[in-house]
């Protein structure tokens, strides 16, 4: 009888490991891949509470083993991720994971297991290895020592040297369903229209939606940022730059800030644009936003918004190669259309409704 | 953990060791003759038996009892190797102790004797991971060891080696592993563990291992995970996201009749289901492909069921072929890693089939190198000053690289692909003169003549020049360039913008001392003109 293991989604992934594992066939190096926050980190805690899980059918998720595991405290299952810059007063982290921590594994990996049935390597961010601890890592991945089980984690597989790929079975993790979402959100505490909000702003990513769940300001932040390009829609140029220059000034600080307002803002047009081409409401990727998005499609053309999509993916691929940000988002924010002020509008293109 | 099939089958004598006939028989003629050398080279792609290879010789040298250059696998020496317990036999993982101290201290090692076998054997594997510092350090070793000592070097990226390392060992090329050999691996190892399948399906193992047995062991073993004993070609194809399944073909089929709501219906639910989206647009990909083929007049060509054939001869039906090539090199080229994105990425990939938009990743966008065009806009804007000027220079000069290049230029696709095409070449060509003709209306463009129609003539014909050598230079011949004026002038590229660009507008701002320093420095290009104030 499968169980889920407490992952959500994944379920041809579970089953797949469940059945190595019960019929001794569970390998000595897995590589996980798939989009961010689908599950791929705790997939591999499960698998590592699974090997060293004290109870006749693992993972229990209650007995010390798995609890340990689950706390990060267990002495057997080891994780190696970016760790902090020392260098770095703001705490920020490496750029990646450096050859001194493979080292320090490969010393550990000779010791035998301390308690557990196994020894457990959860590489989180395997594509952050340095090219000299990748390297370091290839013996290792093909000839571990006995009771050593390596969990390779990562959103870009890619970018890995082949013969990593070529060390590991490789299991795809997927998108998490919608519907599988929403159940979750709603088990966890939501209420029925806040779970299905959350389940579709997700899209497909389980852990963004728990973590909204569980913080707020998420929503609010993309609140914000959605009525910033509502309003950026109805500047002139001297404004749009100032937006730019903040904006340029987020950049230096957070760049995956600005990377997720430009990504939700190709999201509130492609919404424009669903809507302009006929598509109807539940394709939508901002529901809460329906109004507006209608009046939008209403004033800009399909052209117009699609050019504009078109302007963001160029910045953020531009911000991507090191462009100066400033430009860049100059650019981006003069290329969207002008919607013009409500009293203008009304008099060039009289709009069904108004 | 159980061992993974391409351990517990890794080869224990050259004659079980698959694909490398030259290999196998030179080192074999070679012991057998007792002329081995003392320093071996083993390169090529990963699993092609580098390692194994190594080990193999490592018996073969010691084995009390060998036959014939094979390695007898039966006495004490061969035994201890294959448990993995000969003292005398050291591995070095050359990416983990890649300096200086460990070459030093290997080179004291080296000096004592054997403890049991005759030769000690160091196998340093990913040895182009060794630094400089420890290369030089281990040349002279590796030049003229003590009699007793054997050296094989593993690499996968020899070129990374310096010269004088490879000049003082016999260096052998592995190569990928040919598909009947490696099949004939596959076919043993399956009868051996009690896998079902048939060749047909391990053929199709065989063609996603990129030559190299660990893959095409490891995808075996990985599909007995997901399938169990039995395999059949589908679960294989499946597996490895090769299979063409009814949402690619809806998919397919919206894009072809432009029915871009029914499109986007099978793209959200395909998301929403957790599709891997990558995995889906390969299939989108290769099912037009098919379509490619099949309107060709190829589509024998294609390994498919007769209901699927049937399925690629009604999409084949449905739009004309230049459309579905197009259509095809457009999603072939998309970009899904961004994963946040990747719905969307697929959606306007979508949009632009089922408008015939110009957004394309189109060849006129990879002419001008990966730089994308700087809007003139931006160029005045205060921040120039801090660093912009640094970064983006590199444009410009990519641009004046790479511009020039490229195949004679070859009329092809309706007339209004022709002219985008060729508009971006003569951008790439002439970015000074070329955007006079931003909103021409294309007449006609065919080898011997182009012909436009413009609102204004003055401003291009005082570029006429310019203009003509750059045709020139783009078609391979001279071209003759007709210009007229006419109204209902269409742009290729700034058709969205909402206000159309007059000739003499643009000729205002391409004179302009600031525009022309953007184009010259920056390397931008005039994408349309909006007015701001």
């Amino acid at each position: 009888m499968p169980t889920s293991w407490g992952i959500v989604g994944q379920r041809a992934a579970v089953a797949l490991l469940e059945r190595s594992i019960r019929e001794g066939r569970l390998r000595h190096a897995y590589l996980f891949t798939g989009p961010p926050q689908v599950g791929k980190g705790t997939l591999a805690r499960a698998l590592a509470q699974a090997v060293n899980c004290e109870q006749a059918d693992p993972p229990c998720g209650e007995c010390r083993s798995c609890r340990r595991i689950a706390r990060g405290l267990h002495p057997d299952v080891v994780t190696l991720r970016l760790l902090a810059d020392e260098k770095s007063e703001s705490g920020r982290l490496r750029k990646n994971i450096g050859i001194a921590q493979v080292q320090d594994l490969h010393a550990e990996l000779a010791l035998q297991p301390y308690e557990g049935r196994s020894r457990v390597v959860i590489v989180d961010g395997t594509e952050r290895l340095s090219s000299e601890a990748s390297n370091a890592l290839l013996k290792t991945l093909e000839e571990p020592p006995e009771k050593a089980l390596l969990i390779l984690v990562t959103s870009e597989p890619d970018r890995l040297l082949p013969t990593i790929r070529s060390r590991c079975q490789r299991l795809d993790l997927r998108l998490v369903p919608e519907a599988e979402i929403a159940a979750e959100l709603e088990r966890r505490g939501a209420d029925p229209a806040q779970s299905a909000l959350l389940a579709r702003l997700a899209a497909g990513q389980i852990g963004w939606a728990i973590e909204a769940l569980g913080d707020p300001d998420r929503l609010a932040v993309r609140s914000d940022r959605l009525d910033a390009l509502r309003a950026a829609l109805d500047e002139r140029t001297i404004a749009r730059l100032d937006r730019a220059g903040k904006l340029a000034a987020r950049f230096a600080a957070s760049r995956e800030d600005v990377y997720a307002t430009l990504a939700l803002w190709q999201g509130w047009l492609r919404d424009v644009l669903v809507v302009a081409s006929g598509g109807q409401f539940d394709l939508l990727l901002n529901p809460d936003r329906q109004a507006e998005i209608e009046s939008a499609a209403r004033a800009i053309s399909p052209a117009a918004t699609r050019a504009a999509i078109e302007a963001l993916r160029r910045c953020r691929e531009q911000l991507e190669a090191n462009v100066n940000a400033r430009l860049a988002l100059e650019a981006a924010l003069l290329d969207l259309p002008r919607l013009g002020s409500p009293a203008r509008r009304d008099a060039s293109s009289p709009s069904p409704r108004s | 953990m159980a061992q993974a099939l391409y351990r517990k089958w890794r080869a224990q004598s050259f004659a079980e060791l698959a694909g490398q006939e030259p290999v196998t028989r030179t080192l074999r003629n070679a012991i057998a003759a007792n002329r081995t050398t003392h320093a071996y080279l083993f390169c090529g792609p990963r699993g092609t038996g580098k390692t194994s290879t190594g080990r193999i010789l490592a018996k073969a040298i010691n084995c009390l009892d060998p036959q014939g250059g094979e390695p007898c696998n039966a006495c004490r020496m061969c035994q201890a190797v294959n448990e993995g317990r000969l003292i005398d036999l050291i591995e070095i993982d050359a990416a983990s102790n890649r300096g200086i101290d460990e070459i030093r201290d290997l080179r004291e090692k080296v000096r004592f004797a054997p403890t049991e076998a005759r030769r000690k054997v160091y196998i340093i594997d990913e040895v182009h991971m060794l630094t400089e510092q420890a290369f030089n350090a281990l040349l002279k070793t590796l030049e003229e060891p003590p009699e007793h000592v054997v050296f094989i070097l593993a690499t996968t990226e020899a070129h990374k080696l310096p010269a004088t390392i490879v000049s003082r060992c016999q260096r052998f090329d592995f190569r990928r592993i040919p598909a009947d050999a490696a099949l004939a691996k596959l076919r043993t190892i399956a009868e051996a563990e009690g896998i079902e399948i048939d060749d047909a399906a391990l053929g199709v193992i065989v063609r996603a291992s990129g030559g190299s047995l660990r893959d095409a062991e490891n995808l075996l073993d990985q599909a007995v995970s997901y399938y169990g004993n039995c395999l059949s070609v589908a679960d294989l194809t499946e597996m490895l996201g090769l299979g063409s399944d009814e949402r690619a073909r809806a998919l397919v089929q919206a894009i072809l009749d432009r029915d871009l709501v029914a499109g986007l219906r099978v793209v959200h639910d395909a998301a929403a289901d957790g599709v891997d989206l990558r995995q889906f647009n390969r299939q989108i990909v290769e099912l037009l492909r098919r379509v490619v083929l099949t309107q060709a007049g190829a589509g024998d060509l294609i390994d498919a069921s007769d209901a699927e054939r049937e399925a690629v001869r009604d999409l084949a039906g449905r739009a004309e072929p230049n459309r579905v090539v197009q259509i095809t090199r457009r999603f072939s080229e998309l970009d899904l890693r961004g994963e946040s994105v990747a719905a969307l990425t697929l959606e306007l990939a979508l949009y632009d089939a089922c408008t015939d938009s110009a957004h394309s990743v189109a060849p006129s966008d990879r002419l001008q190198g990966e730089w994308p065009p700087v809007a003139v806009a931006a160029v005045d804007a205060p921040s120039v000053a801090n660093g912009g000027t640094g970064l983006a220079r590199p444009a410009a000069r990519r641009r004046r690289e790479t511009a020039p290049s490229g195949a004679p230029f070859q009329p092809s696709g309706d007339l209004a692909d022709r002219w985008r095409e060729l508009y971006a070449r003569l951008k790439a060509h002439e970015p000074a003169a070329a955007p006079v003709l931003l909103a021409a209306r294309p007449i006609e463009v065919s080898e011997e003549r182009v012909v436009l129609t413009v609102r204004v003539l003055a401003p291009v014909e005082r570029r006429r020049k310019p203009l003509e050598d750059a045709l020139a230079a783009i078609f391979g011949h001279p071209v003759e360039l007709v210009v007229q004026t006419g109204d209902a002038v269409s742009a290729p590229t700034a058709e969205e913008r909402s206000e159309p660009a007059p000739e003499d507008e643009l000729e205002r701002l391409v004179s302009s001392p600031t525009v022309q320093h953007a184009m010259k420095t920056y390397g931008a290009t005039i994408a349309g003109i909006e007015h701001t104030a």
